[in-house]
């Protein structure tokens, strides 16, 4: 297996408050690793420092083997490393079709073109509808974004990061405000779409986290309490006192 | 979509710029090139405005700098239009680039600051340069433009090149706003965030807009001095930039061809209220305030809401603004 995502000793604070303290952990290749938490544990400032939007005050980033720090977003997105955000960020006016094909043509090296405008337009629009046909969402694409329901924005904004072809994807909460079913086929389809990416899922709904993911951490208070299988997570005894609750009973 | 794909506009735009050249007097030819030219100058500043959200509050800088490279030039190598239109355009081209460098990474008041900072800059190279640029008085005496054997110098040549120049201008700026680089354009105005996230560039995508606008209103700004028969510090006086941002509004942002109507709409009062009264301006403030009040996406707004509003009374069709 190689370790597609790297963090080691990885801190962050936010002025006297202290946001991350010394986190460790690996994603492997295919892996789905589930990152939960109470609010405020830290979780989104984690994507953040992932994805390059912060930089962590301590420790190290390495993705693929290599060193991030200090790769700007823009760049680190390019290279595979993909994020979603907390709140679905859509192009609210844009057609759903053409809020995906804005992400394949970035993919394809088009995304800046003038000059041949109309080859890369048709591209990433047949890319676009190829995504929405594997969503079952391929009668909604000429959709304006902002006439979708919350579910089908949510699986847009999940189409987008697939068609950067994703070697890690980091997905913020893509299941808030889901029915149970929808966000089973959400990630259903992120995991049909390339085995060979890694996930790290983020999401409140315990039996979702516990059913969809190979792994999962645990994130209080900015600390790491405890990684590993399933199993491992429900038994362990901290977690159950500080997040867990009844809920980890059988 | 492109005028090509659209016959009846296109016979309609061709049948528009026809019809003055048969009939219209010197006078009112070369008002209206004047309009087109400007209106062109407009029309790029719209790319930065209505798709990029890029408010410059220095236009005139890339637009008067060229008028001027090519009226310099003209001196002492003749008015070829071969010489003076791509050497109008680089000129603009140069212009932003040096704004875009600046501004790459700024927004908003920034932005509005710091490009109306460059224009200031560049209108007191243009004032004190006496030597190259006749300083407040201007340069005068301009050889008439060329092409080959033709000259054109009377007001029917120059209306029918500005007219030229517009089509092609707007042609050249609706293939921008329709191909990936545009879309990018609109896209990091609408939600920069996920642009970066997406991988793009977005200092990249800022600055390809501002070249492309830059010699868009360069070449614009080459035909100037030949249609006044002189250019002047005003050409790159903030205030001229200002007056673009007016005239862009008054004709609706973001529709490309808008710009044109502002452009008409302003000149024409500026022209024939200030025969009449020293407070031209007062009118157009009016008129200016009115628009926004009335018509908040502009005359081309305004115009699109009344042929679809027909359109609809027509045959029922809710589709067609
Ligand atoms: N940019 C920031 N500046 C200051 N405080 C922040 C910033 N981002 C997050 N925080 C704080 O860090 C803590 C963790 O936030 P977050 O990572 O969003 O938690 P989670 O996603 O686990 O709910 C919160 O207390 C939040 O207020
Ligand atoms: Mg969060």
């Amino acid at each position: 297996m190689t370790a597609v995502l790297e963090i080691a000793g990885v801190s962050k604070r936010f002025g006297a408050f202290q946001a991350l303290t010394d986190v460790s952990f690996e994603v492997q290749e295919g892996e789905t690793l589930g990152l939960i938490g109470p609010n405020g544990a830290g979780k989104t400032t984690l994507f953040n420092l992932i994805s390059g939007f912060l930089s962590p005050d301590t420790g190290s980033l390495r993705f693929m083997g290599e060193p991030i720090n200090g790769l700007p977003p823009a760049r680190r997105a390019a290279r595979g490393l993909v994020r979603s955000f907390q709140k679905p960020m859509v192009f609210p006016a844009l057609t759903a079709r053409e809020n995906i094909a804005m992400a394949a043509r970035q993919r394809a090296g088009d995304g800046l073109r003038w000059l041949g405008a109309r080859r890369a337009l048709e591209a990433a629009e047949a890319r676009a509808n190829r995504l929405l046909a594997e969503s079952e969402l391929g009668r909604r694409g000429g959709e304006r974004m902002a006439d979708l329901s919350h579910g089908e924005q949510r699986m847009v904004d999940v189409l987008m990061s697939l068609a950067l072809e994703p070697r890690l994807l980091l997905l913020d909460e893509p299941t808030a405000g889901l029915a149970r079913a929808e966000a089973e086929r959400l990630l259903e389809m992120v995991r049909r779409h390339d085995a060979r990416t890694a996930v790290v899922l983020i999401a409140h709904d315990i039996e979702i986290v516990f059913g969809a993911c190979d792994r999962i951490a645990v994130l209080d208070l900015g600390r790491v309490l405890c990684c590993g299988a399933p199993e491992m997570v429900r038994a362990h005894a901290a977690v159950r006192t500080a997040y867990l609750g009844a809920l980890a009973d059988p | 979509m492109l005028l090509a794909h659209r016959p009846a506009a296109a016979g309609l735009v061709a049948v528009a710029i026809a019809l003055p050249a048969l009939w219209a007097g010197e006078f009112h030819l070369r008002f209206l090139a004047e309009i087109l030219i400007i209106g062109t100058a407009v029309m790029s500043l719209d790319l930065l405005v209505g798709f990029g959200g890029l408010v410059s509050l220095g236009h005139a800088a890339p637009f008067g700098l060229a008028a001027y490279a090519a009226a310099i030039a003209s001196q002492s190598l003749g008015g070829n239009l071969l010489l003076v239109l791509p050497l109008g355009a680089a000129t603009g081209m140069a212009v932003a680039a040096v704004m875009g460098a600046v501004i790459l990474r700024t927004s908003h008041l920034f932005l509005l600051i710091l490009t109306l900072l460059l224009g200031k800059i560049a209108w007191e190279i243009v004032f004190h340069w006496r030597e190259v640029t006749g300083g407040a008085d201007g340069l005068r005496g301009l050889p008439p433009l060329s092409l080959g054997p033709w000259e054109l110098s009377d007001a029917r040549s120059l209306y029918l090149l500005a007219a030229g120049l517009a089509l092609a201008a707007t042609t050249a700026a609706r293939s921008f706003a329709a191909a990936p680089l545009g879309r990018a354009l609109i896209g990091i105005r609408e939600q920069p965030l996920r642009m970066t996230a997406l991988g793009y560039s977005i200092p990249r995508i800022r600055f390809s807009a501002m070249l492309a606008a830059g010699a868009i209103a360069g070449a614009a700004g080459a035909l100037y001095p030949f249609v006044n028969l002189y250019v002047g510090p005003q050409s790159v006086h903030w205030t001229l930039s200002a007056t673009m941002i007016v005239m862009l509004v008054i004709g609706g942002v973001g529709s490309l061809w808008g710009a044109f109507l502002g452009s008409a709409a302003y000149l024409t009062v500026q022209t024939y209220v200030s025969s009449y009264t020293d407070r031209w301006q007062l009118f157009v403030g009016l008129v200016f305030v009115l628009t926004v009040l009335l018509l908040p996406a502009g005359i081309a707004g305004g115009l699109r809401s009344l042929v679809g509003g027909w359109a609809h009374g027509r045959n029922g069709n809710d589709r067609g603004a």
